[in-house]
């Protein structure tokens, strides 16, 4: 089965563009995320690393917002099973 | 140019409207968008029907503006998660003589389906990502079988950092052997669980 691209959509499609916008400020949102060793914080893009580890979810969650203040971006906190706990917008 | 029913867009006229509650709009809203859709069939000379499907933020609405927008079709631009209403609006499109067409998003990956979903203003649970992605492709799946002589076309959607100019580009795949497609879309179903894994967030 092989897909064929479609010619690009127009730059000026407003619609694809808040898609695009969404999807970069996304990608520069940190996730807390929690496994066995602790919490660990990384960057939404950076999927190849676990991250930087921290042994409490407080001072990943600290860390991650200093991050994300900078980045005009959002905290995702995931719990231990995976499911969604909070998002702590900096906008 | 299309007729489009959104149930998002619908959304943006309920009173007391809120995007980052859009959750609690979501039954009216699509209330509302299958009574415009019985309209549309009953009252306009459009013959063919799209009916769209795919999970949350997977590029639906950006592909519908992008390729079906200046065709003279009538959209149903919804995640057709839900098998009995996905069958229900062919079964009436059907009933009306017209020709159905499904068009299915897929995002190229979950985790940029997943930025783009959560950071966008309109503000669905978690849960809704995680069902609406794994029950539309069972749903299509069920459609497929149950209804070989509609057309799909299924569509990737991905998001380049790297490509200059737009960097949503969209792939397309026709069902031109039945059964390889069925066997295409066999493989290609994910649960709930395999979709959180498939965002990497949980295996650290």
């Amino acid at each position: 089965m092989t897909f064929k691209t479609l010619p690009s959509p127009a730059k000026s499609n407003k619609q694809v563009q808040e898609y695009v916008n969404a999807v970069e400020k996304g990608r520069n949102s940190y996730f807390v995320v929690q496994n066995g060793k602790g919490w660990y914080v990384r960057k939404a893009s950076v999927r190849t690393s676990p991250g930087k580890l921290f042994p409490t979810k407080s001072a990943a969650i600290s860390n991650a917002q200093a991050r994300a203040v900078r980045r005009n971006s959002k905290v995702l906190v995931f719990d231990r099973d995976g499911s969604f706990h909070s998002s702590l917008s900096e906008d | 140019m299309a007729y489009i029913i959104s149930s998002d867009d619908i959304k943006e006229g309920l009173p007391d409207y809120d995007p980052s509650r859009a959750e609690v709009f979501h039954e009216e809203s699509t209330r509302l968008a299958d009574k415009a859709y019985e309209d549309a069939l009953r009252n306009r000379s459009e013959d063919t029907v799209v009916i769209m499907s795919g999970g949350s933020a997977s590029g639906k609405s950006e592909y519908v503006s992008a390729y079906l927008s200046s065709k003279q079709v009538i959209v149903y631009d919804g995640t057709s998660s839900k098998l009995t209403r996905a069958t229900t609006k062919i079964e009436k499109a059907l009933k009306y003589k017209k020709n159905v067409e499904i068009h299915a998003v897929w995002p190229a990956d979950f985790a940029t389906a997943f930025e783009a979903f959560f950071s966008r203003d309109r503000q669905f649970s978690l849960k809704h990502f995680y069902r609406t992605h794994s029950d539309s492709r069972s749903s299509l799946l069920r459609i497929a079988r149950e209804y070989p002589d509609i057309p799909i076309t299924i569509i990737k959607s991905s998001y380049n950092p790297k490509k200059k100019g737009q960097k949503m580009e969209f792939r397309i795949l026709t069902d031109k052997n039945k059964d390889d497609f069925i066997e295409f879309l066999q493989k290609n179903q994910y649960n709930e669980e395999q979709i959180k894994h498939a965002q990497g967030l949980y295996d650290v």
